[in-house]
């Protein structure tokens, strides 16, 4: 007998007949790329916790919408980028991105320590139209026509983003502090 | 095309020419290709209990029909997870799972002493599944699981009485796969441990 892995597809479908274990087993599979990837559009942990399960709910509300044969972790970063986008509009006003990382010493870097910290203010420095294709290019390692698909934007604008982000990145980001 | 041009062909692999040693070019490409790697290497995974804490915010699905609802209070739904476990022939034929098949549940509503629950059994592999239990009096072949389906299940349906049941499957007549995530297991004084199931 082999062992067999149930498919992302077969794991909504069971999910949608309303087997709870199932979309259990989608989070596991792909908690750490939605976690890994809110942490980067966070100031700290919490945030990228709480930004990553909000991410799994909204997911959970519309998996009816999701289409079968579609990457499930391509979908869920699509959901994830777009609830980014939209609390860093909602907290545009209230929140300063410079006061909150002013009040945020090196040394107190949670959970990356100092490379962690310049990492996180290089990023916050790159516009989230450009943020967003770059993370997923190099932190999710995807490829050009998975990001235009993610995003809804052409290929060729894609390209263009991942190209600008990382000239503004790279020359922001200083590997001095251990990168 | 310019020098950053190239830059970037190169970081995508579109390029495979690398620059000439010395070369400024080559300074910037080590220094973009650095910096890009960072971003791979400070992903983190997600905290302990993730999983577990998202389930507990998941809101309830929507009201279901009343149909679905009657079929409900029958509905015994112990998905087994265990196609996540690695490999192995084992804990393949581990993957166990059984619960009432809700259509035939509202069918059945007005018959109080039986309860229809499906089993199923993950075996991709396998030629012949059976159940074998308390409630067949151990016999194999009295009750063969249908499949393989187009995702390597076997299944069958059964009205079991209320009450306590043991069960085990036997695969291809000779291993004999208890059911990890019964509610209870006891030993059959051969070896083997049996699923213990109330309804």
């Amino acid at each position: 007998m082999k062992s067999m892995e149930i498919s992302d597809g077969d794991l909504v479908t069971r999910s949608l007949g309303g087997r709870a274990d199932a979309f259990e087993e989608l989070v596991r599979r792909h908690q750490d790329s939605v976690y890994g990837f809110s942490r980067h559009f966070c100031q700290n942990s919490a945030d990228a916790k709480d930004l990553a399960q909000e991410t799994f709910i909204r997911a959970y509300t519309r998996l009816d919408t999701y289409k079968q044969g579609f990457s499930f972790r391509n979908w869920i970063l699509q959901i994830c980028s777009n609830l980014a986008k939209n609390t860093y509009r909602q907290n545009r006003r209230r929140e300063s991105l410079h006061d909150s990382f002013s009040a945020v010493t090196p040394g107190q870097s949670e959970d990356g320590g100092l490379e962690r910290l310049e990492l996180t203010q290089a990023l916050k420095s790159v516009p989230a139209k450009l943020r967003t294709p770059l993370l997923l290019r190099h932190a999710e390692g995807l490829s050009y026509e998975e990001i235009s698909s993610i995003m809804g934007i052409g290929l060729s604008a894609a390209k263009m983003r991942v190209k600008r982000g990382r000239e503004i990145f790279v020359n922001l980001f200083r590997p001095g502090y251990g990168g | 095309m310019d020098a950053m041009d190239r830059i970037h062909r190169l970081i995508d692999g579109m390029e495979k020419e690398p620059p000439a040693e010395g070369t400024l070019e080559e300074a910037e490409l080590v220094r973009y290709e650095k910096a890009l790697k960072s971003l791979s290497t400070a992903r983190m995974a997600a905290p302990e209990g993730f999983a577990r804490e998202v389930m507990k915010r998941l809101p309830p699905r929507k009201k279901r029909s009343i149909s679905g609802r009657l079929a409900a209070l029958l509905t015994v739904n112990r998905l087994i997870p265990a196609y996540s476990l690695a490999g192995g022939a084992a804990v393949a034929a581990a993957l166990i799972f059984f619960l009432v098949w809700p259509r035939q549940a509202a069918l059945r509503i007005a018959d109080a002493n039986t309860v229809p629950v499906r089993f199923e059994v993950l075996a991709p592999g396998a030629g012949k599944v059976d159940l074998v239990g308390s409630f067949n009096d151990w016999k194999v072949g009295t009750a063969k699981l249908k499949g393989p389906d187009r995702l390597g299940y076997w299944t069958l349906t059964l009205d079991l009485p209320r009450g306590r049941h043991e069960y085990i499957f036997l695969v291809d007549g000779e291993k004999w796969v208890s059911d990890p995530f019964a509610a209870a297991l006891k030993p059959d004084g051969f070896g083997r441990q049996n699923a213990l199931m109330d309804l």
